[in-house]
C-alpha cells in the first residue's frame, strides 16, 4: 500500500517536469506560456507537501495569477499568434542540451553524494502566523527592501512604456 | 519522501530552465525559463526549511520563498515592459535578432 | 574611550553620504546653486570626518598607551556556518594616523579641488566620487578583518579607475583608467589567494574561521607550524598579500600604470597616487607585521623588490619632461623606500615615511597642478621656466616640500629617509643601503631639475601665456601651503635617538606596530628555537653619524649639479649631451627602459600577432586586440568559437576554418547576445566542476 503523500509527490513531479519540457520545448509561445501555469500549480502542490501552506497560497495567488498571466499577456501583444513560429530553438540547441544534462547529472551526483545532515520532520504546522512574525521582526529590513524594490519597478515598468509610447 | 527527491526534482527543473534560458529565441520565452530556474531555486528552498535539523531556520526558507516571489513579480513587470518597448520600437522581439548592445 | 566608540563609525559614512548624495542630486545642485556650493557639500564631508579624526585622536593620546587599542564591531555582517564575517573597526594608533593622512590631506585637497576644477562641467561628478574614495579609503585603514580591509581596497581601486579616466572623452585617459584597473586585478587575485589560505589553514587548525587581525596575530604561532606543498604557509600567504601589494603599491613589475595613472586631475594624482591610496600596500604590511615577521624570506625577497623599484624608477624621472610624469615616477620610488623599511623589519619607519611622504608628495604635486592651470593646461617643463615671479607661494611651497623630499637636514624627509637607510644598513645589507644611498641623490638631482626647470631661469613659454600665468585664488593655494609647512616639520615626530630625540613616533606605534629587532633572518631563528635570548644592544652612534652625513652631502651634491647644469651653466648641459653614449643612456630613460615597449613585444605582441592571422578574416577582431584585457577576452572567445563553429555552422570551408575559428568566436563574444555569455559560462562553469570532481577529490 503505497502512501498518499508519496503518491502525490510522484503526481507532482509528472505534472511538472512533463509541463516543464513543453514549457521549454514547445515551438508554440502561447502553448508555453499556458504550460508554465501547471508548473507553477505543481510547484504549489510541492509546497503544500512540505508543509509551507501560506507559501503555496502566495505560489498560485502571485505567481500563477499575477506573473503567468503578465507573461501570456506579453505572448498575445508581441507574437501572431494565429501563425506561430514553427522552430522556436534557436541555433545553439543540441548545444545546450548536451550541457544542460551534464549539468543535471553533475547536480543529481553532487545531491545524491552528500551528507545532508537532515532530520526526518515532525508533523505539519500552520506557518502562516509564524512567517508574519519574522517578517515583521527579524526580517522587516529585507522586507522593506523587497517593497521598495517591487515599487520601483512598477514605477520603472510605466516609465518604460510612456517613454516608448512619446518616441 | 526524503529530502534528496525533491532535490533531484528541483535540479530538472534547474536544468529544464537553463536550457530554455540559453536556447529560445523569443526573449518572453527567456522569461519563461528565468521564472523556472526561480522556481527550482525556491522549491530548494522550501525542501530545506522542511528537512533542517536546526529548527530555528526552519522558517527562514520559506521566508525565502516569499522573497523570491516577489522578486519575480517585480522582474517580471520589468521585463515584460521592456519587452513591449522593444518590440514597438524594433517590430521585433527575437533576442537572437537585438544585438544593439552590441559592445 | 566612549567617545572613541561612537565616534569613529561615522568618519567613513560621513564622506559615503556625501558621495551618495553628490551622485544622487551632485547635478541638480550644481544647475541651481551654482559651483561653490557644490564645492562645499563636496568638501562638507571629508572636513567633518577630519574633525572627527582629529578629535579622536587627542583622545586616544590620552589613554594608557596599553589600551591604545579599541574594536569597534558594529554589527555582523554574513554568517555561513563557521565563517562570521562582522562590521567591525579597529581603532589604534596605526589606523589613527592613516585616518589623520586621509582625512587632514584629503580635506585640503578637496578644498584645493574646488580651485582646480573651476568651471570643469562635471564638477559634481568629481566631488562625488573623490568622498566615495575617502570612505573607501576609510574602510580598508578601519577594518577590523581582511573581509572589511579587502572591501576597502577594492573600493579605492574603482575610484582610482573613475578616476583617472574622469575626462574620458579622451580616449588616452579612458586606456590609462582601464590599464590601472587590469594591473590591480592581477594584484588583487594575489591578495584574494592569501585571503583563502588563511581561512583554509585557519579553519583545519582551529575549526573556526579567524580573519580578524586579532585572532589572526594570536593563532599566528600555530600557524607558522604549516606548510603549503612543502613551503611554510606563512613565507606563502606573505608573498600572496605582497602580490597585492605590488598591484596597489606599484612595485616592479606591476607599477607601469602609475605614471599612466597621471592622465586624472592633479587633485585625484595628489590624492590617490601620491598620499594615500598607493601607500595601502605599506599599510598592509604594517598591520600584519607579526605575519611578516615570520617570514623572513619573503621579507627578504621585498627588500630587493623594493631596492630595484627605488633606483629604477628613480633613474626613469631624471629624463622626463613631464611635470606629473617626474612626480609619478618620483612616488613610485619614494614607495620603494617605504617597502625597503618594510623588507628590512623596520616596519615603523616605512610608516613614518608613509607620513611624511604623504605631506611632501602632496603638496608637490598640488603645486605642479597650480603650475598646469596657470599655464593653460601645459605640463611639458620645457615650456616652462622663471614662475617663481608669477607665482611665490606656490613657489615656495613647491621648494620647500622638494627640500623635504631630498632629505635636508632637519625637514621630514630627513628624519624618515635616515632612518630607512639606516635600517636597511644594519638589519638588511650595505649593498641595500648603497641602492637607497644612490637614490637619494638622484632625487635630490631629478626634483631640483624640476624646480629649476620650472621656477627659475628665463621663461620658456610663449608671450601670451606668459602674460595671463598669474598665482592662483586663495583656496588652491592656501592647501598648498599648509601641506608644505607640514612638509617641513612633521620630521620632529621622530626625532632618532643619536640625534638627542626619543623616537616617539616609534614609540606611539609600538602597541600594535614592532619592529624586528636584529636582521629578520636571525630574528627569525631567534623565535623559532625559542631562547629569550635577544642580541645585546651595540652602540653604533658613530656608524650612524656617518652615514647621515654622507647622505647629506651626497643629495646636496646632486642638488648642485642639477643647479649647475640648469641655471649656471646651461650651456655645459647641452655639450655635454652632445656625447653620443650619453644621448643613448637619455634616450632608454626618456623612454622608461623600454618597459612599455617590452611588455608590448614580448607579452602582448605576439599574442596579437597570432590573432591577426587567425582572425584575419573578421574586422571585428582588428578593431578590438588593443590590451591585455583584450587578449583574455579573446581566449576564452577563441574556445568557445570552436565548439560554435563546429557544432552550429557545420559546413564550415576547409581552408578558412582555422583563421575563421578564431575571429568568430570573438565575434561571438561581442556581438551582444546574452544568451552566447550564459551559455559559454555555463560550459566553463561545468569543466571545472568535472575537473574539480574527478581529479582534485
Amino acid at each position: 500500500m503505497i502512501e498518499l503523500p508519496l503518491l502525490f509527490f510522484y503526481l507532482f513531479t509528472i505534472l511538472v517536469l512533463g509541463v516543464g519540457l513543453v514549457v521549454t520545448f514547445s515551438a508554440n509561445l502561447l502553448r508555453s506560456a499556458f504550460a508554465l501555469f501547471f508548473v507553477l500549480f505543481g510547484v504549489a502542490g510541492f509546497y503544500v507537501l512540505l508543509g509551507g501552506d501560506f507559501i503555496a497560497i502566495v505560489q498560485i495567488l502571485v505567481y500563477a495569477g499575477g506573473v503567468n498571466v503578465l507573461l501570456i499577456f506579453g505572448t498575445m501583444l508581441t507574437t501572431d499568434v494565429a501563425n506561430p513560429v514553427k522552430s522556436n530553438l534557436s541555433f545553439q540547441g543540441i548545444l545546450t542540451a548536451v550541457g544542460a544534462i551534464a549539468l543535471f547529472l553533475l547536480l543529481y551526483g553532487v545531491i545524491r553524494s552528500a551528507n545532508w545532515g537532515v532530520i526526518t520532520p515532525d508533523k505539519m504546522e500552520p506557518t502562516t502566523r509564524l512567517l508574519g512574525r519574522m517578517l515583521l521582526k527579524e526580517y522587516v529590513l529585507p522586507f522593506e527592501v523587497i517593497s521598495f524594490l517591487l515599487l520601483s519597478a512598477l514605477i520603472g515598468a510605466l516609465v518604460l512604456v510612456i517613454k516608448g509610447d512619446r518616441t | 519522501m526524503n529530502l534528496e527527491g525533491y532535490l533531484a526534482v528541483s535540479a530538472a527543473l534547474f536544468t529544464l530552465g537553463i536550457i530554455a534560458f540559453i536556447s529560445r529565441r523569443n526573449s518572453i520565452a527567456i522569461l519563461m525559463g528565468v521564472e523556472l530556474v526561480l522556481n527550482a531555486a525556491a522549491l530548494n528552498f522550501v525542501a530545506f526549511s522542511r528537512f533542517s535539523v536546526s529548527p530555528a531556520s526552519r522558517m527562514e526558507g520559506q521566508i525565502f520563498a516569499v522573497f523570491i516571489i516577489l522578486m519575480a513579480a517585480a522582474e517580471a513587470v520589468v521585463a515584460l515592459a521592456i519587452a513591449l518597448t522593444v518590440y514597438r520600437e524594433f517590430k521585433e522581439i527575437r533576442a537572437d535578432r537585438l544585438t544593439q548592445l552590441n559592445g | 574611550m566612549n567617545y572613541i566608540t561612537s565616534v569613529i563609525p561615522w568618519v567613513p559614512i560621513l564622506p559615503l553620504m556625501g558621495a551618495v548624495i553628490l551622485g544622487l542630486f551632485g547635478k541638480r545642485i550644481y544647475k541651481r546653486f551654482g559651483e561653490d556650493i557644490t564645492g562645499i557639500v563636496g568638501c562638507a564631508a571629508p572636513i567633518l570626518a577630519a574633525v572627527l579624526a582629529f578629535t579622536s585622536f587627542f583622545v586616544l593620546l590620552g589613554l594608557d598607551p596599553a589600551d591604545r587599542l579599541i574594536r569597534i564591531e558594529m554589527m555582523d555582517w554574513f554568517s555561513v556556518a563557521d565563517l562570521n564575517i562582522a562590521w567591525s573597526f579597529r581603532y589604534d594608533p596605526l589606523s589613527a594616523m592613516m585616518l589623520l593622512i586621509i582625512t587632514g590631506i584629503g580635506s585640503l585637497i578637496h578644498i584645493y579641488g574646488m580651485g582646480y576644477m573651476h568651471d570643469d562641467r562635471s564638477f559634481w561628478r568629481f566631488f562625488s566620487y573623490m568622498n566615495l574614495f575617502v570612505a573607501a579609503m576609510l574602510m580598508l585603514v578601519l577594518g577590523d578583518n581582511l573581509i572589511i580591509m579587502f572591501l576597502g581596497w577594492e573600493g579605492v581601486g574603482l575610484c582610482s579607475y573613475l578616476l583617472i579616466g574622469f575626462w574620458f572623452d579622451e580616449e588616452a585617459n579612458a586606456i590609462a583608467g582601464k590599464k590601472a584597473f587590469i594591473t590591480n586585478r592581477i594584484g588583487d587575485l594575489g591578495f584574494l589567494a592569501g585571503i583563502f589560505l588563511v581561512v583554509l589553514y585557519s579553519y583545519q587548525l582551529f575549526g573556526t574561521v579567524t580573519l580578524s587581525f586579532h585572532d589572526l596575530q594570536s593563532g599566528i604561532e600555530e600557524l607558522s607550524k604549516q606548510h603549503v606543498i612543502g613551503f611554510p604557509l606563512l613565507e606563502v600567504v606573505g608573498l600572496c598579500f605582497f602580490i597585492g601589494a605590488m598591484g596597489k603599491s606599484a612595485q616592479i613589475p606591476l607599477y607601469v600604470w602609475l605614471p599612466d595613472a597621471m592622465a586624472g586631475p592633479t587633485p585625484v594624482s595628489a590624492l590617490i597616487h601620491a598620499a594615500t591610496m598607493v601607500t595601502a600596500g605599506v599599510y598592509m604590511m604594517g598591520r600584519m607585521y607579526f605575519l611578516y615577521t615570520l617570514a623572513p624570506y619573503i621579507l627578504g625577497f621585498v627588500a630587493v623588490v623594493a631596492a630595484l623599484t627605488c633606483l629604477i624608477s628613480a633613474t626613469i624621472g631624471m629624463a622626463q619632461f613631464d611635470i606629473k610624469k617626474v612626480l609619478a615616477y618620483s612616488t613610485v620610488s619614494q614607495l620603494g623606500y617605504m617597502f625597503l623599511a618594510m623588507g628590512v623589519g623596520a616596519f615603523s619607519a616605512g610608516i613614518f615615511h608613509l607620513l611624511t611622504h604623504a605631506a611632501f608628495k602632496a603638496a608637490l604635486f598640488m603645486g605642479s597642478g597650480s603650475v598646469i592651470v596657470a599655464l593653460h593646461h601645459k605640463q611639458d617643463m620645457r615650456e616652462m621656466g622663471g614662475l617663481l615671479k608669477k607665482m611665490p607661494i606656490t613657489g615656495l611651497s613647491f621648494i620647500a616640500a622638494t627640500m623635504a623630499i631630498m632629505g635636508f637636514p632637519l625637514t621630514s624627509g630627513f628624519f624618515s629617509k635616515d632612518e630607512i637607510l639606516w635600517k636597511a644598513f644594519i638589519q638588511g645589507s650595505p649593498l641595500l643601503w648603497l641602492v637607497g644611498f644612490l637614490t637619494a641623490g638622484i632625487t635630490s638631482f631629478y626634483m631640483w631639475r624640476l624646480v629649476f626647470m620650472t621656477f627659475f631661469g628665463e621663461t620658456r613659454a610663449d608671450k601670451h601665456t606668459w602674460e595671463h600665468c598669474e598665482e592662483q585664488p586663495k583656496r588652491t593655494v592656501v592647501p598648498i601651503a599648509i601641506l608644505a609647512v607640514a612638509a617641513l616639520t612633521i620630521g620632529f615626530l621622530n626625532v632618532p635617538h643619536f640625534l638627542g630625540g626619543h623616537s616617539n613616533f616609534t614609540g606611539f606605534l609600538d602597541p600594535v606596530v614592532h619592529d624586528i629587532q636584529g636582521k629578520p633572518m636571525e630574528n627569525y631563528e631567534l623565535i623559532t628555537s625559542a631562547s629569550a635570548h635577544v642580541g645585546e644592544y651595540e652602540d653604533h652612534t658613530a656608524m650612524e653619524w656617518g652615514l647621515m652625513i654622507a647622505s647629506v652631502l651626497w643629495t646636496l651634491l646632486t642638488a648642485y649639479i642639477a643647479y649647475y647644469f640648469y641655471i649656471k651653466k646651461p650651456e655645459k648641459r647641452l655639450a655635454l649631451m652632445q656625447i653620443l653614449t650619453l644621448q643613448w643612456i637619455f634616450k632608454i630613460l626618456e623612454n622608461k627602459y623600454y618597459v612599455d615597449e617590452l611588455y608590448e613585444a614580448v607579452v602582448i605582441g605576439p599574442i596579437r600577432k597570432l590573432f591577426l592571422f587567425l582572425g584575419a578574416f573578421d574586422a571585428m577582431v582588428v578593431d578590438g586586440l588593443v590590451n591585455l584585457a583584450g587578449f583574455l577576452g579573446r581566449a576564452v572567445g577563441k574556445f568557445i568559437g570552436i565548439f560554435d563553429n563546429e557544432i552550429v555552422d557545420g559546413a564550415v570551408n576547409g581552408t578558412a576554418w582555422t583563421a575563421q575559428t578564431g575571429g568568430k568566436g570573438v565575434g561571438l563574444l561581442q556581438s551582444g547576445r546574452i544568451q552566447t555569455v550564459i551559455g559559454s559560462s555555463l560550459i566553463l562553469f561545468l569543466m571545472v566542476a568535472f575537473v574539480v570532481i574527478f581529479f582534485l577529490t
